[in-house]
C-alpha cells in the first residue's frame, strides 16, 4: 500500500487528540504543531509493523511532518 | 532448582529531592508533557566528591538494618555502575570491601551495565554462588547519573535520578532467581551513550524502539525457560525508563497482568530502578518477570519465584 498523506494521518488519529488532527498541516513540522517526540515514535512504529517501511535511527530526523514521511517512503520505494 | 535467592534489599536515594514537574518549562518541556509522558513527579541527586560510593553505603547499611547477616559470609561482591567508571581505579566493589571489612576470600568485580545491570548481576551471582560454591553474595547497584548528565538537557535531566540498592544473595533467599534471558544489540550503542565532552546524551525514539521490539520477546522466552507459560506470571516488573515507555510495552505484553508504572515519586534511578519497586511494593505473586533494558543497548530478564513459608531450603 502506498503511503500517502491519507494514511499518515489515519495512523495519527489513533495517536494524538483530535484538536491537533484537525489543525496539522502537513509540510509543518510535527514539533511545532503538537505532535510530541513520543508521539512520533509510535507513529513510526505503526508505519513499520502495518506497512513495512523501516525507519532507520540515522533517517528518523528526515520523518519530522506528515510530508516529510509520505516524501521519505516514496524515496524509500524508488 | 539451584537453590539460590534474593534474602533482602537495601536502598538509598540522592539525599537532594527535586520537584520535576515544575522544573518542566525551564528546560522547553510544558508540566503536562512531563507529568504525562515522562511521569516522574521527583528526581533525586547526590552531591558531593563520590556520589557513587556515598549512596552505595548507604545502600547496604539500609539493608544490614534489614537483615542481620554476617559480613564474612559474604563471598562475592558485585558492583553495577558506570557513571563514575572514569575515575574508578580500583572498582567500587573493592572500595566497599575495604570499607565494610570484608573476608579476603570474598571476590569483587564491577559490572559495566546500566538499566539491565541488576538483572545482569542477579544471573551472574547466581552463576558463579553455583559453580564456586560461595554461601552469600552481594549484589550492589550504585550508578549516580548527575555526574554526565546536564543540566540544560531536557531529554536526560527530566528522567534520570540518583538511588543505590544491595541485594543479599544466599541459599535460603526466598526470592528464588528461576530462568533468564539477557541480550545486546551493539550496532544501537549511541543512542545511549557519554559523548566525548562526557555528558551523557540520549536518543529517547531509539531507546524506546529498541525496548518495544526486545523486551516482550525476552520475557516469553524467560518464562518458557522457566517451565511457565504467561498464565503463570502474576505480575511483570518493568525497568521504570518513563511513563511512556512502561505503557507502551504494557500495550504489547498482552498475554500477561499489565505493568504498572511505579516510580513516579523516584525517576529512573537507571540499574537502580528494580531493587527499589521490589524493596518498596515486595512481590505480591508467586511468579514475577522482571526485565531491565537500556545502556548497550542491552536487555536483561529473569523470572523470579515467592517461595510459601517454609520451603526456603528446598
Amino acid at each position: 500500500m502506498q503511503i500517502d498523506s491519507e494514511l499518515v494521518r489515519t495512523l495519527l488519529e489513533e495517536i494524538v487528540s483530535s484538536d491537533v488532527l484537525a489543525g496539522l498541516v502537513d509540510d509543518e513540522s510535527f514539533r511545532d504543531q503538537g505532535v510530541d517526540s513520543l508521539d512520533v515514535v509510535t507513529l513510526l512504529l505503526a508505519l513499520e509493523e502495518r506497512f513495512g517501511l523501516v525507519v532507520p535511527d540515522a533517517d528518523v530526523p528526515l520523518c519530522s511532518s506528515v510530508a516529510a514521511i509520505v516524501a521519505y517512503a516514496q524515496g524509500r520505494d524508488n | 532448582m539451584d537453590g539460590i535467592g534474593i534474602e533482602a534489599i537495601g536502598v538509598a536515594l540522592g539525599s537532594t529531592s527535586l520537584e520535576n514537574i515544575a522544573r518542566g518549562p525551564s528546560l522547553g518541556r510544558e508540566e503536562s508533557f512531563v507529568e504525562r509522558r515522562i511521569g516522574f513527579s521527583h528526581v533525586y541527586r547526590e552531591l558531593g566528591d563520590d556520589p557513587a560510593l556515598e549512596l552505595a553505603t548507604r545502600a547496604i547499611e539500609n539493608l544490614r538494618m534489614k537483615s542481620s547477616f554476617d559480613l564474612t559470609e559474604i563471598d562475592l561482591l558485585i558492583c553495577v555502575g558506570q557513571a563514575s567508571a572514569r575515575s574508578r581505579i580500583p572498582h567500587l566493589a573493592a572500595v566497599l570491601h575495604g570499607r565494610f571489612g570484608l573476608s579476603k576470600q570474598c571476590q569483587t568485580l564491577d559490572i559495566g551495565l546500566g538499566c539491565s545491570g541488576w538483572v545482569h548481576a542477579l544471573v551472574i551471582a547466581k552463576a558463579m554462588m553455583s559453580t564456586c560454591g560461595f554461601r552469600k553474595a552481594l549484589v550492589v547497584t550504585s550508578d549516580p547519573y548527575s555526574v554526565v548528565l546536564d543540566p540544560a538537557d531536557d531529554t536526560t535531566e527530566l528522567i534520570f535520578s540518583d538511588g543505590a540498592s544491595a541485594t543479599l544473595l544466599s541459599h535460603a533467599g526466598e526470592i528464588r532467581i528461576r530462568a533468564s534471558d539477557c541480550g545486546t544489540d551493539g550496532s544501537r550503542a549511541k543512542a545511549l551513550a557519554v559523548d566525548a565532552t562526557g555528558v551523557l546524551k540520549m536518543d529517547g525514539r531509539a531507546v524506546l524502539d529498541f525496548a518495544i521490539k526486545n523486551v516482550p520477546g525476552s520475557i516469553d522466552r524467560a518464562v518458557h525457560a522457566s517451565g511457565l507459560t504467561a498464565s503463570d506470571v502474576g505480575e511483570v516488573l518493568l525497568h521504570q525508563g518513563s511513563r511512556t515507555v512502561v505503557e507502551m510495552l504494557a500495550g504489547r505484553l498482552t498475554n500477561y497482568p499489565r505493568p504498572k508504572f511505579l516510580s513516579a515519586d523516584v525517576g529512573n534511578t537507571v540499574s537502580s530502578t528494580l531493587p527499589l519497586i521490589i524493596e518498596h511494593h515486595g512481590l505480591t505473586t508467586k511468579f514475577t518477570a522482571v526485565s531491565g533494558f537500556g545502556v548497550g543497548l542491552s536487555w536483561a530478564t529473569v523470572v523470579l519465584e515467592r517461595l510459601e513459608d517454609g520451603n526456603a531450603d528446598r
